[in-house]
């Protein structure tokens, strides 16, 4: 160990030392009867520290509402440390104790009105907003209105914000809310602001596509200048308009495919994925690669969640992603699920070009991972890829021959044979059957000398029985000598060597000539065994073969036993697969409540309506919001002339009086508005 | 998000900030806490949860079934990133514990009705003030808000002394597909490398070669100053990066026109650009492994190099560790011209070289290894290194002009190139 290293141990030492011995001193958590004498001591340090304390044990999970009273109190408080760690308290806490979080009301509305700083004008309006007490619904909305007009893109940015918090407490709201909205969603000072009310109008009001036909074209240039949780919730928003109002061709589609080009370059995760859906949903593939959606996408971090969502788009876009194949190969590093998903994308973007390629990395695979999961996915990768490449399939199935032959891990072994059973079996009937015929007798010969693993033998039966027409003596062979050692076999292989006599001996009763004469009494031994078996699925299969296979009637016999087996899949199935990219439903893999699917094209709108996205000179704030919001002054007259009537100091004083008006009020609210997103814009409230 | 919840490896909880109706602590470590980390877990039909593991440290947010999972996702590796810069180190469950309160403001910040709110860490340092500022007998200070107008800076910083760092750090990926001696000569059993080299075909060209770069820049400058990055290559043909990301505050639009990173940098340390591209050789270090050599074809042989370089002093810590399969017994070593070998566990050889090695140097190492009843040969062979001095891309910042300065002097400007190599193998 090197000096340097060791003087950098010898410090980390003595910090964690200090560190401990002053948790012994300082780190004792304070009893709630000592936090309570700390916030009625008056003095702003001890409250400070009294709150502090409060927080950690709130953190822990205490419930600290018996507080509430000296908490609260400190509302109007000239700290500002103080005052965020009451609202904090507020939010958590106030429909515990609505009364006494209404007595707030007045001290933050004046921080509201008065103080100089934005930040703390913006965390007044979320704390009045968060008051989860139905009937200040209205002075919230007064507040809300208020800051709508606010010089700081902070405190409009709050009020975006507050809306959401306010038409979730009380859905009555909208018509006014939407309004304040949607002179936000205009702002044409500051494109951050616009972001915010875009995202509150996509998580809030999710029906209310109308509100974009006027900013779309201005949304969609100053995409790029929204905070990027903005970007992630609105654009699926503008996915969605854009699919129901407009056609692939529209001119307007392309301006979002060109506002959120600059997106693709995010560090953010989550908003490079929504962008990719974007040029997914709405554009061509030769967009889609114009673009360069596919670098993008493959250059992040690979997780679990990023995988899911990239395996939706290589497999409707393999060529796409062709170029960046060897970002898909495994690592040593990789958990079993990556390696999975890794391979199901490898396995979509194989073709002929590729193809060698990609066997030599899933032969280096097959010898490299040790867990049974991760082999069998390499196995059925390289059987998937061999089908969509006739042209290699010999050298596949002389691997698997050698594989199945020769190595020790009876894991591989199975997965091998059950890889060479997918391949056959994709060669259809008509097409020339050389490769499965050598393969039969290959395997045939491996089951002479071999102590293959049960399940390896267990199929390799299974595919000597399901070809015995094609290869009826090599069928006969193995039937006769697996018979002799029936007893020794574990119950699946038991299982299949009578189910090989049951194929062969269908076989014989439709085509007798072709067939071996002792094929019949093979039969009838097979079944004399199986009457005894001690297995009960055994017997029970043995007595239908009996019914079935009479000498009379064979023909549903036939049927049943000479059907054709559908090959085991390796794609995933469709349907978990249908859901719209980073949705839940997409990485659990089936329907959550409230899942949407993607709005189908409808080309329902007018260009006319989409406004031009001209540079407006930043005007003062107050003009361009009234300018905005012209068509909605009823609401907010009325909203205005409802606050009026009860003026806060009366409210406060008779909440108590009013308190049974105001339970009728609310549940007339509720009734009135079953359908929250639809309602009329001018009805009363 | 309804909530965030902190545990520790025992499952306990560390830290529980909730302000919607959530799930208890004891239905998500029943229930969460047995899932893989980057997982979304259905709880009840229209409740999900997200689980993050951190060294020890379990992140776990339940949200609802509406939510997006990979912004949730980039949240938790924000909210840690923000975490990290806040406390300035990595986070540990003590630190966690004697912290709660300043964390459960940060989240107050950074969450509003379940929705990210401010995630940038300079603004979230300027909000929240640590627990020891607040704590202290001698603070009788009044706590004032901040403020800003770009939602990465806070207004008003200002420096006695400007200076602004830049660090190029690359992190190199490559896989090399080894030489395969004596070809024709394959033992009966399927051993060592058997099935790779039937159809290996022989080439030493890495078959990935792949650079992860990041630009750190650690910024000290008063005001708002617009810095403009030029990222050139010293030499060879033009740098062409496969996909380039950048932090919010760099203009996209002077990237595409004129390939300037142009920004005005949030204070303090900060990636603002990460890029991935390939290239054609690893450059410092390169190594082989050879199998199935010696006179019984049943020795292996490892060879690492390092090449002469003007613009590196040394190679540090580097180290090969060589894989065999898990029914290894005994690895032998037969010859070995420098390093030293640690053959604690049966399945890996760790063959390492200290803390410094020169350039344009090499060593050797055979030997032999077996399981119970035969002779194996090496998986793989992993390679890991740093170097000062050059990046693999060769790219370097060939240019850094600072404009709207509201200070006098020249700042101090300091470029660094950093190379991190921990994921080199040779199959």
């Amino acid at each position: 160990m090197s000096m340097a290293a060791m003087f950098d141990t010898a410090r980390e030492f003595t910090l964690s030392a200090a560190d401990s011995a002053s948790r012994l001193v300082d780190m004792r958590p304070l009893q709630i009867s000592e936090i309570r004498a700390m916030l009625n001591s008056g003095t702003e340090r001890e409250v400070r520290v009294g709150l502090q304390s409060l927080f950690s044990l709130i953190a822990n999970g205490t419930d600290t509402r018996e507080l509430f009273a000296e908490v609260v109190k400190n509302v109007t408080s000239s700290d500002f440390t103080v005052r965020r760690m009451v609202y904090a308290y507020l939010e958590k806490y106030s429909d515990y104790e609505p009364e006494l979080a209404l007595m707030t009301i007045n001290g933050i509305q004046k921080t509201l009105a008065s103080n100089q700083s934005p930040v703390a004008r913006a965390m007044a309006l979320r704390a009045i907003a968060s008051i989860k007490v139905i009937s200040i619904s209205s002075i919230v909305g007064m507040a809300i209105s208020e800051a709508a007009n606010d010089l700081s893109p902070i405190v409009r940015i709050a009020c975006c914000q507050a809306i959401a918090r306010c038409y979730s407490l009380d859905s009555s709201m909208g018509p006014e809310l939407l309004g304040v909205l949607e002179g936000l969603l205009n702002d044409s000072n500051d494109p951050a602001v616009s972001g915010w009310a875009l995202a509150v109008l996509a998580t809030s009001f999710p029906n209310r596509l109308d509100y974009l036909h006027k900013p779309w074209r201005r949304l969609c240039s100053s995409l790029v200048s929204f905070d990027e949780w903005c970007q992630t919730v609105s654009l699926p928003f503008m996915v969605k308009y854009a699919r129901h109002f407009m056609s692939e061709q529209d001119p307007d589609v392309k301006r979002l495919l060109e506002g959120a080009k600059p997106l693709l370059h995010s560090m953010n995760s989550a908003v490079v994925v929504e962008t990719a859906a974007v040029y997914f949903y709405l554009a061509s593939t030769e967009d889609f690669d114009q673009y360069n959606v596919a670098p993008a996408l493959v250059c992040l971090k690979q997780t679990e969640l990023t995988l899911q969502n990239l395996e939706v788009l290589v497999t409707a876009r393999p060529h796409s992603f062709e170029r960046y194949l060897s970002y898909f190969y495994l690592s040593p590093l990789d958990n079993s699920d990556t390696r999975v998903l890794k391979l199901r994308m490898i396995s979509n973007i194989t073709n002929s070009s590729n193809f060698s390629a990609i066997f030599q990395e899933l032969q280096y695979y097959s010898h490299l991972l040790e867990d049974g999961r991760s082999l069998t996915a390499v196995m059925q990768c390289l059987a998937s890829c061999a089908t969509k490449t006739p042209a290699k399939v010999s050298s596949v199935i002389k691997w698997l021959l050698t594989a199945i032959a020769s190595d020790k891990r009876p894991v591989l072994v199975s997965q091998a044979l059950m890889a060479l059973r997918f391949v056959l079996q994709q060669e259809s009937q008509d097409q020339e059957t050389r490769h499965r015929a050598s393969a039969l007798h290959q395997l045939g010969k491996a089951l002479d000398n071999s102590d293959l693993p049960p399940d390896a033998l267990a199929t390799t039966l299974w595919l000597v029985g399901e070809y015995c027409r094609e290869q009826p003596a090599l069928a006969t062979e193995v039937l006769r000598k697996q018979l002799k050692q029936l007893a020794q076999q574990p119950a699946e292989v038991r299982l299949q060597i009578i189910q090989l006599g049951a194929k062969l001996y269908s076989q014989y009763l439709s085509e007798p000539s072709r067939f071996d004469a002792r094929v019949p009494k093979f039969f009838e031994h097979a079944i004399y065994l199986g009457r005894y078996d001690s297995n009960y699925d055994i017997k029970d299969k043995v007595r239908m073969f009996q019914v079935l296979l009479n000498d009379n009637e064979h023909e549903l016999a036939t049927l049943m036993i000479q059907a054709r087996k559908p090959p085991p899949m390796f794609v995933r199935p469709e349907e978990e697969f249908k859901f719209t990219l980073d949705s839940g439903s997409l990485s659990v893999g089936h329907n959550l409540t409230g899942y949407m699917s993607l709005e189908p094209w409808g080309n329902n709108g007018d260009p006319a309506d989409r406004e031009d996205d001209v540079v407006v000179e930043p005007t003062a704030q107050t003009t361009s919001i009234s300018k905005n919001t012209v068509h909605r002054e009823v609401p907010m007259s009325k909203l205005k002339e409802k606050v009026k009537a009860v003026s806060l100091a009366e409210f406060l004083e008779s909440s108590s009086a009013e308190e049974s008006d105001d339970e009728e009020s609310s549940e007339a609210d509720d009734s009135s508005d079953a359908a929250d997103d639809d309602f009329d814009e001018d009805s009363d409230v | 998000m309804e909530s965030i919840y902190v545990f520790d490896q025992t499952g306990r909880s560390l830290l529980n900030f909730s302000s919607l109706p959530a799930p208890s602590v004891d239905e998500v470590v029943s229930l969460v806490l047995k899932k893989p980390t980057g997982s979304l877990v259905e709880l009840t039909p229209s409740q999900l949860a997200f689980r993050h593991r951190y060294g020890t440290l379990d992140f776990v947010v339940p949200c609802s079934t509406l939510v997006q999972p990979m912004a949730v996702e980039a949240f938790v590796d924000q909210l840690i990133r923000c975490l990290e810069a806040y406390f300035d180190g990595k986070l540990t469950a003590q630190l966690i514990e004697s912290n709660a309160s300043t964390i459960m403001q940060l989240l107050y910040e950074m969450v509003d009705a379940g929705q990210p709110r401010i995630t940038e860490p300079d603004i979230l340092k300027g909000l929240v003030p640590t627990k020891s500022l607040l704590d202290s007998l001698w603070s009788s200070s009044r706590q004032t808000a901040p403020a800003w107008n770009l939602r990465w800076r806070r207004q008003g910083i200002t420096h006695t002394k400007n200076q602004i760092f830049i660090d190029l750090v690359e992190s190199l990926h490559v896989v090399v597909s080894s030489q395969t001696k004596n070809k024709r000569k394959q033992p009966k059993a399927m051993t060592g490398s058997a099935y790779y080299s039937t159809t290996a075909t022989i080439s030493s060209r890495p078959l990935v070669c792949r650079v992860r770069g990041q630009v750190k820049i650690n910024c000290l400058l008063t005001g708002d100053p617009r810095v403009s990055l030029q990222l050139g290559r010293a030499s060879g043909p033009n740098a062409l990066f496969t996909s380039i990301a950048f932090h919010s505050s760099v203009d996209s639009t002077q990237w595409e026109s004129r390939g300037n990173i142009s920004f005005t940098p949030p204070d303090g340390p900060s990636m603002i650009a990460e890029y991935s591209l390939d290239i054609s050789d690893p450059g410092l270090v390169n190594a082989e492994l050879l199998r199935n050599v010696g006179a019984d074809r049943n020795e292996f042989e490892v060879r690492v190099s390092t090449s002469m370089d003007t613009t590196v002093e040394h190679i540090q810590g580097l180290q090969v560790v060589v894989n065999f399969p898990q029914s290894t017994r005994n690895i032998k070593e037969l010859r070995l011209t420098t390093g030293d070998l640690a053959t604690s566990t049966p399945k890996k050889a760790c063959w390492s070289f200290g803390a410094k090695t020169p350039v344009g140097w090499n060593a050797t190492f055979r030997g032999q290894a077996s399981s119970e009843d035969e002779p194996v040969q090496p998986l793989y062979a992993t390679v890991s290194y740093r170097a000062i001095g050059r990046v693999p891309s060769k790219l370097a910042i060939s240019g850094l002009s600072i404009q709207n300065q509201l200070f006098q002097e020249r700042p101090y400007r300091g470029v660094r190139y950093q190379t991190l190599v921990d994921n080199f193998s040779i199959r």
